[in-house]
């Protein structure tokens, strides 16, 4: 009876003794997941044209836009990045993660949990820093300031990262003048299949887009990267008046339709909309009405540059 | 046992035992995952070391960490933030309006005073944040006033009569004191715009007015026409904090008065005049942070936000010259809509600021005839 009794408050011991290892195992063991860690280099393929020399003025095919995001960047003047106040501006993170550049993610660990506290990404380009929250913590309140960045929180689903981002400044998801406005907010799903990282993202934005701009990054990765680091001042490099703001008129239309008319694409057409995002709109495309020649849109340019310096 | 071997004794004790093993077990591991998953909801308060924000090159601008009482837009309370050194932002006002704080071993200043209605609160929220954050001196000792609209001096009274002034001697008297009620301080015009029960106390005409208060130097830049012929931008030199008073929203288009003296050229020269006071920080490469600016209305912001809104009042002004250069009515004008790929943000269709008020105050205030290239060239500044 003794050895009996004995027997079982041994087994009872090491079982509970099992619960309580399991208990005090780290919380990475146990809801493991991918490592997004390290030196990631861009993949462009058939994004290139895009990312790296960049789209035309007058090229929104293709995207959700409103007619006011067209407005807005056909006032758009490329002529305006040469202001100092606008030189050192970084894309902000909505955009950035499509820009040129390589890339750097790691991570901060609670010293006892070990739990994720944050994911940091960093990307060469003016060194922009993104820090994605993985520990719960809310968003800011309404009247705090406004990042490049956004305010971002994560957190795992299986092996996909999904992020929120919002508390934007004014930006813009295309480099031709297209504009995001600070109520946008950026959606992302992260994962990692072997080397390559694919990060597909979903802009909103009550303003300026229609739907949600749904885009696919993918990242390669390396041991090392040419990772510099990005100084920026500003400097007066056209001298002009104070206040002035480069800008098109409303009488400054055939710059805009340059690029159309030059690569045979009907300037409706060009113009974007949710419309233009799906291959049945060639359909549509067939019944628009021709495109005046470039001769007679360059002459027009030549023509509204010389009224407008005339005043 | 009836019926029951000794083996079958032993069996039956093992297996009883191994079960409530295995439940005080499940039992343990349970509560731990409960405790977990409260945990994972929770800031861990050690691993604030890891918060890049947190290290003294992020120190100037922590202006991200959001709190779990932080409170809504709207919902009655006053609610202090941190904006940057000694200044503080107490927002809840209505309609968004902004009251900044300066908070210091000297006493307190306090840069507007929001809505009659929210001043009793808005004096207690001060109160207590001085009694925290401040030194010897907690009372509020000044009061500047940047324009004379009632969403911004409505609370003067009250706030006014929450503090106190010292004030010194002469060869007379070796006594200093106090005299009730803070100083308030403000452009000249504002005497013939505001009821005299909230006029300021003492009133300047300089283009820029200084002292030192809390240890910085507190500069008042006067526009000359921007808003309104009264209008005063605060800059907080050390704490590297402007408060543009209305020349600044990030709720609406400016609010030009013209009756008053406001304009749209005067008003861009203002934000060009805050766009040369506000320094961003280029430290680690985005242009972001440095000066951070306090506007009339909605949130805290910094150059590049003041930028924006100074190229899209720029971009409408310039748009309405165009028309009115080419002999445009301002009814005409106004059909054109100049404004409507901006409504969406910062235009409204009623209320007290629509979207077609200033259209008008536009073209009402712009020359017969603009300058060369319809564009915007900054009018000489007085004390600029």
């Amino acid at each position: 009876m003794a050895i009996v009794n004995k027997c079982s408050v041994v087994v009872a011991v090491l079982l509970a003794a099992a619960g309580t290892v399991l208990v005090s195992m780290p919380a990475s063991a146990q809801d493991a997941h991918q490592n997004l860690d390290g030196f990631w280099n861009a993949l462009f393929d058939e994004d290139e044209p895009e990312r790296i020399p960049g789209p035309d003025q007058g090229d929104y095919a293709g995207l959700p836009i409103t007619p006011a995001a067209v407005s807005v960047a056909q006032t758009w003047d490329p002529e305006v990045l040469t202001i100092p106040y606008l030189q050192c501006r970084p894309h902000p993170s909505l955009y950035g993660i499509r820009g040129v550049g390589s890339l750097r993610i790691w991570e901060d660990l609670d010293p006892q949990t070990l739990r994720q506290v944050a994911i940091h990404t960093w990307i060469v380009a003016w060194e922009a820093q993104r820090d994605i929250w993985m520990d719960g913590r809310p968003h800011p309140p309404q009247w705090a300031a406004h990042s490049w960045a956004g305010y971002s929180t994560g957190h795992w689903v299986g092996d996909v990262l999904h992020v929120h981002t919002d508390d934007y400044k004014r930006g813009w998801t295309r480099r031709n003048g297209l504009p995001t406005d600070d109520r946008a907010t950026f959606d992302e799903r992260m994962f990692r299949d072997g080397q390559i990282l694919t990060d597909v993202t979903m802009v909103s934005d009550p303003e300026y887009l229609t739907e949600p701009l749904v885009k696919s990054t993918e990242y390669q990765k390396v041991a090392n990267t040419n990772f510099a680091t990005y100084p920026c001042r500003e400097v007066t490099e056209i001298p002009r008046h104070e206040g002035d703001i480069p800008m098109h008129l409303p009488n400054q239309t055939a710059v805009e339709q340059e690029y159309a008319v030059r690569n045979h694409v009907p300037i409706k057409a060009a113009e974007g909309g949710a419309d233009t995002m799906f291959p049945e709109y060639q359909d549509t495309m067939k019944k628009l009405p021709p495109n005046p020649p470039l001769r007679r849109i360059e002459q027009q340019e030549q023509q509204q540059d010389k009224a407008d310096e005339n005043l | 046992m009836h019926g029951i071997s000794s083996r079958g004794r032993v069996v039956r004790s093992a297996y009883g035992a191994s079960v409530a093993g295995l439940l005080l077990g499940a039992v343990m591991l349970l509560g731990s995952s409960n405790a977990l998953a409260q945990s994972s909801t929770v800031v861990i308060s050690k691993s604030t070391r890891l918060d890049v924000r947190q290290s003294p090159y992020y120190k100037g601008y922590d202006f991200y960490a959001g709190r779990a009482d932080q409170g809504t837009p709207g919902d009655g309370e006053i609610h202090p933030w941190h904006v940057q050194g000694n200044v503080w932002l107490m927002a809840g006002e209505p309609g968004e309006s902004n009251v900044a704080v300066q908070v210091g071993n000297a006493g307190v200043l306090v840069v507007d005073t929001g809505t009659q209605a929210m001043a009793p609160k808005l004096l207690a929220a001060i109160q207590k944040l001085a009694a925290e954050y401040g030194g010897e001196q907690k009372a509020i000792h000044w009061v500047i006033n940047t324009d004379g609209l009632m969403d911004h001096v409505g609370g003067n009274y009250i706030v006014r009569n929450g503090g106190n002034t010292i004030v010194g001697s002469n060869f007379q008297f070796d006594n200093p004191g106090l005299t009730p009620g803070a100083t308030v301080i403000g452009n000249l015009n504002l005497l013939t715009r505001i009821p005299q029960p909230l006029w300021p106390n003492e009133t300047h005409t300089e283009p820029i007015y200084s002292w030192d208060f809390n240890d910085e130097a507190v500069r008042l830049y006067h526009p000359v026409s921007a808003n309104t012929d009264g209008n005063e931008m605060v800059l907080f030199r050390r704490s590297d904090v402007l408060a543009t008073g209305d020349v600044l929203s990030m709720v609406h288009y400016p609010v030009i008065d013209s009756k008053r003296g406001g304009s749209i050229d005067g008003e861009l020269a203002a934000l060009n005049q805050a766009m040369e006071l506000a320094v961003a920080d280029f430290h680690m490469g985005p242009q972001e942070g440095g000066t951070m600016i306090v506007p009339g209305h909605g949130r805290l912001c910094d150059q590049a936000d003041l930028v924006e809104y100074t190229i899209i009042v720029t971009t409408i002004r310039n748009r309405v010259m165009y028309y009115k250069n080419r002999g445009k009515s301002l009814q005409q004008v106004l059909a054109m809509k100049p404004t409507w790929d901006f409504d969406d943000r910062w235009g409204e269709s009623t209320g007290s600021w629509t979207s077609r008020q200033f259209v008008q105050a536009v073209y009402d205030t712009l020359p017969a005839r603009g300058k060369g290239k319809d564009r915007f060239a900054m009018p000489a500044m007085a004390g600029g």
